[in-house]
């Protein structure tokens, strides 16, 4: 199980991972923008899921899910944002993304999230 | 309806003690005996995000060295002892969930707002009242981890 890591912050980045240490993970590929998140995901065949920052330099996590979507890829995306407002949790649903978390985040909130997530494609594979 | 200042303020107040709440096992302290308790000298590092709308506003935040000495090490799980690379991101991240959640708070007037990403930098004041550039705009202070954050908000007129 591959998990791609898209945010900027090299802090938030340990802290996510330290989250995901917990569970059944194999690897976090953290990438530090967009641009390189897509770079990482290539073709989508060595990644699981996919947890994006919204404001990041380069390419938003927006443009993220969007660009991945239009591709195809029906891949479980989770946003980790300080977005909470009503219409940008709606932009983001409406660009595909399957489950969305605001910062500051309770550490088995985020936790509980992601075995909701992997699962999904722990069964579709 | 267009927020006011004091909103701007009370939302920003309001989310920098759930920020910290939900982050950190160090708590706040409210803002009355900070001036005398918790001085703002020496190194800081100061955060600035501007927030969109009509008009836009800046916020920015000012934590001294050993608050933010704290909240990484509240982060990161492991002490800190020097302003490095990881603080700063840590400080820009506090400001990034500060003025996200302030946003979210000033969005029930229908207005969506977007918020840039956080510019964090190295300063130094002499901690005298009024030294610190917060102090330019109506300002909160608050003790935190045997230091101090300030924060300050102002509409962006030009």
């Amino acid at each position: 199980m591959r998990v791609l890591l898209a945010e900027d912050s090299g802090v938030m980045r340990k802290i996510i991972a330290r989250a995901l240490g917990s569970l059944w993970i194999d690897e976090v590929v953290e990438a530090a923008d967009g641009v390189e998140a897509l770079e990482l995901f290539g073709d989508g065949s060595g990644i699981d899921l996919i947890l994006t920052d919204w404001n990041m330099p380069n390419m938003s996590g927006l443009e993220l899910i969007q660009k991945i979507r239009e591709d195809g890829h029906k891949i479980p995306i989770m946003m980790i944002t300080t977005e909470s407002e009503k219409q940008k949790v709606v932009q983001a649903i409406q660009a595909g993304v399957n489950d969305y978390m605001v910062k500051p985040f309770d550490q088995e909130m985020l936790q509980m999230k992601l075995r909701r997530l992997l699962p999904q494609r722990q069964q579709a594979t | 309806m267009i927020p006011t200042q004091d909103s701007w303020l009370s939302a920003l107040d309001q989310s920098i003690h759930e920020v910290v709440g939900m982050m950190s096992t160090a708590g706040l302290d409210a803002s009355p005996a900070c001036p005398v308790t918790h001085p703002l000298g020496g190194e800081t590092v100061q955060v600035c995000l501007s927030v969109s709308g009509q008009p836009a506003h800046r916020i920015r935040i000012i934590v001294s060295s050993r608050a933010a000495l704290g909240w990484t090490a509240e982060l990161v799980g492991q002490p800190q002892e020097s302003i490095d690379e990881m603080v700063l991101d840590a400080v820009g991240e506090l400001g990034n969930m500060i003025a996200g959640a302030t946003k979210s708070k000033l969005s029930t007037d229908g207005v969506s707002r977007d918020l840039s990403i956080p510019s964090v930098r190295r300063t130094t004041c002499d901690g005298r009242r009024g030294d610190s550039d917060a102090s330019a705009g109506s300002q909160l202070r608050y003790g935190y981890a045997g230091g101090r954050i300030e924060i300050a908000v102002e509409a962006i007129t030009d």
